[in-house]
């Protein structure tokens, strides 16, 4: 079985995207706070990460590149989040992750996307 | 001699172990209620979402504690996920008398009860009764007057520019970047022009603040007719504005409008400028005209914008 990490700030946020996600097939794992994800994504064997957290792919943190060195193949990376600037979505993006979906989600749509990018992985 | 001694050691010894049992007790049943209050909420968080999604109706709420719960979870669950109609949260808020609950928090509780309780209010739709409860009351708190007044921006959004002219005077205009995004969450329509010319200070605030954000340059024109704003905050928030957005110093309104305020706004904008990366080539019509005063703010200005560029040399060599 597949295995997903939700990163979260808030618990409840993570409850939404877990109850969500409960059907899709994959094993569900919940972390909440960034150094806890961070940690939890390097030393996993995860094929997603949808996470809340900004900074540890921004400023320097450079999460994407230390899971390409550290866990290959690199487990795709959804950012959930209320951010709608468009220079912060470009700086995401650019630093490598893979979608980025703003609260709050329609559950479907995030359903397809998460089954899709799974399903795509060998 | 000795055996005193020993009783003493033998005593505070007891006393330590006693006290540190104590501690432990309290530690480990403070973590078991926090473990069963995140349960409690992860299960009406999937309530929630059955009753969203399959029309499962909610079990029925015990208390006062339940109702709390269902309120918390409710307004985190409606802002990261978009499953509940309007009418279903409605009769959601209607069946668990949310609304009567909140409310009645609201009005008789202590100062950070009120801000809570209108806080979570602020995510169901409310009767006009209800809503006219809400403009009758006049928290003290800062935080529930933002909710009180984003309650009410959210009961009458067509009578938005209204009410921040009406009630934006009792609330710190610093919450003015604060109340445009959660306008902007709520989708309450945001006329800039009105916003930007209204008289009172807070409307452009909220519009200068949406425009910061989204780097609206074609909105350049309009915040410059703001620059020369005879409240304080507004003239500051439109040339921060104007930074924000990479605007020439030297165009029309900017050198007229810091030339006609004093010291110590000056030497603010000028620090907003410097914080956007302003060089002082792109600042030196205010520098000149710092020194045609005879001031020395204007060489103040060069002096330190060197020193960050000598700085940011030895880095980059």
């Amino acid at each position: 079985m597949k295995k997903v990490l939700l990163g979260f700030a808030e618990p409840l946020a993570a409850e939404s995207v877990r109850v969500v996600l409960l059907h899709s097939g994959a094993e569900l794992c919940v972390a909440c706070g960034e150094r806890e994800m961070i940690r939890e994504a390097l030393s996993g064997n995860y094929a997603l990460i949808l996470t809340g957290f900004i900074a540890p792919f921004l400023c320097g943190g450079d999460l994407i590149r230390q899971l390409g060195e550290q866990c290959p193949p690199r487990p795709a990376v959804f950012v959930l989040s209320h951010l709608r600037v468009e220079s912060n979505l470009l700086a995401l993006y650019e630093s490598g992750i893979d979608q980025f979906i703003s609260f709050p989600f329609a559950p479907r749509r995030l359903r397809h996307k998460v089954e899709e990018e799974l399903d795509g992985r060998l | 001699m000795n055996l005193y001694l020993y009783v003493i050691f033998v005593l505070w010894v007891l006393i330590s172990l006693l006290v540190a049992r104590g501690v432990v007790g309290t530690v480990s049943k403070r973590a078991a209620r926090h473990k069963s209050e995140n349960n409690a909420l992860r299960e009406m968080v999937s309530s929630l979402y059955r009753y969203a999604s399959e029309d499962e109706p909610l079990p029925p709420l015990r208390g006062r504690e339940e109702r709390q719960a269902l309120a918390e979870t409710l307004f985190s669950f409606v802002r990261h996920v978009a499953v509940l109609t309007p009418s279903a949260l409605a009769n959601l808020s209607a069946t668990h008398s949310l609304a009567y609950y909140l409310m009645l928090r609201a009005e008789g509780g202590r100062a950070e009860e009120v801000a809570e309780a209108l806080q979570l209010l602020s995510v169901l739709p409310l009767s006009d009764e209800y809503a006219e409860r809400v403009r009758r009351l006049s928290p003290v708190d800062p935080h529930a007057r933002f909710y009180r007044l984003l309650i009410l921006l959210c009961h009458t959004p067509s009578a938005a520019l209204l009410l921040l002219e009406a009630e934006g005077e009792r609330l710190p205009l610093w919450f003015a970047s604060r109340l445009s995004a959660r306008m902007e969450e709520a989708r309450i329509p945001m006329p800039r022009h009105d916003y930007l010319h209204s008289l009172a200070p807070l409307p452009p605030l909220v519009a200068l603040a949406t425009i910061g954000r989204y780097g609206l340059v074609d909105a350049e024109a309009e915040v410059r007719e703001v620059v020369g704003s005879s409240n304080v905050e507004v003239r500051c928030a439109a040339l921060a504005t104007l930074a924000r957005l990479g605007a020439g110093v030297g165009g029309r309104g900017v050198v007229e409008a810091v030339e006609a305020m004093p010291i110590g706004e000056r030497r603010r904008v000028m620090r907003i400028f410097m914080r956007e990366g302003y060089s002082s080539e792109a600042l030196s019509v205010l520098s000149e005209a710092e020194r045609e005063r005879g001031g020395v703010l204007g060489d103040y200005v060069e002096a330190r914008l060197s020193s960050r560029k000598r700085a940011l040399n030895k880095v980059m060599q």
